[in-house]
């Protein structure tokens, strides 16, 4: 079990994070000691409390966006021998307990990908606007991607090595969460929904998405989509 | 007369310019320069502008070429949307590039001191 839990890579993407990060690190290194936080661009000091906190910091010399540094992480985690991956959000705003469930998922179902719902799961202090724009947001990945899910914007997902390795995420921002899903039908690698618990908390709501950013990932979606 | 003397100037240093650029761009340059055929027969024959309008069903030569400025800068901002994004995908697998190897050094430079 302790070589399962040395290859389970953990991958972090934060911007000025600097005042919850080295707790959320320590809360995730509790149970899975591999942690890469790829500190991208910060203004503050997130990379230096990230390695205070004993993970592998990996920095962009510039902010490229939460997509570009998902998938930094990504390749630093193969790189360093990962069997599996874990996208965790800075914030605070996941449970650390819930990457066990997920890699249990992945263990129990034979699938490649375990994607986490907060809608099967847990949401506690969800506003109603922010569920309202998670629904939304649920049918425009089903148009894009062909796959209905409870929840289309989770930043809590585990995935094999194999099913990691295929990843090639183009998408720098936000529009992501949608391109690892249409990766994943892509790819045709088999998945499983997972729930999880999200903790909204004035913080994260502060560094959650605006409306207005929604706008921009769906016209990023659209304009990608028809150019390929 | 004075305006289709300098249009001429200005479409045949466009032109050149293009020509100039072919190695570069041929799909561009050739875009480019049969605008520029286009642009210098509606300046020196602009009845003809006409014409076509009506053909087209348009009422204006005027009412036309604004037309067909409004398609073509679509197409431009489309071409340059493209290499803008493709230039962002160049530059964030420069920047990840340096990353990683500046992580690689990092735990190097750890194991040592350890």
């Amino acid at each position: 079990m302790n070589g399962v839990v040395e290859s389970v890579f953990v991958v972090i993407p934060a911007l000025n994070e600097a005042t919850v990060i080295g707790d959320v690190i320590a809360g995730v290194r509790r149970h899975w000691p591999q942690v890469v936080l790829v500190d991208d661009g910060s203004i503050d000091a997130t990379g230096a409390q990230a390695r205070a906190a004993g993970a592998h910091v990996v920095r962009h010399a510039i902010n490229l966006g939460q997509g570009a540094a998902l998938q930094t992480g990504i390749t630093h985690a193969l790189r360093l021998g990962a069997s599996h991956v874990v996208t965790f959000d800075a914030d605070g705003q996941h449970e650390p307990a819930d990457i066990a469930v997920l890699l249990d998922a992945l263990r129990q179902s034979g699938a490649e990908v375990a994607l986490g719902s907060r809608f099967k799961g847990t949401a506690v202090g969800m506003t109603w606007h922010r569920r309202a724009l998670l629904q939304t947001a649920r049918w425009v990945n089903y148009g894009f991607t062909g796959l209905r899910l409870s929840d289309a914007h989770n930043g809590m997902r585990a995935l094999t090595r194999r099913a990691a390795a295929q990843l090639e995420l183009r998408q720098p921002g936000m529009a992501h969460a949608t391109e690892i899903i249409a990766q994943v039908a892509h790819h045709r690698l088999t998945h499983v929904e997972v729930p999880v618990t999200i903790r909204y908390t004035a913080y994260s709501m502060a560094k959650g998405q605006k409306l207005s950013n929604s706008v921009h990932i769906l016209l990023d979606l659209l304009l990608r989509g028809l150019i390929r | 007369m004075i305006f289709q003397i300098f249009a001429t100037i200005v479409l045949i240093g466009v032109g050149v310019y293009a020509y100039s650029q072919a190695r570069l761009s041929p799909m561009v340059a050739v875009f480019t320069i049969l605008l520029v055929i286009g642009g210098e027969y509606f300046v020196l024959l602009p009845d003809h502008a006409m014409r076509v309008a009506a053909f087209f069903g348009i009422g204006r030569g005027a009412d036309l070429l604004f037309y067909l400025w409004i398609l073509l800068s679509l197409v431009v901002v489309l071409n340059l949307h493209l290499k803008l994004r493709s230039t962002n995908e160049r530059f964030a697998a420069l920047i990840r590039e340096l990353a990683l190897a500046q992580a690689a050094r990092d735990a190097k430079q750890d194991e040592r001191s350890t």
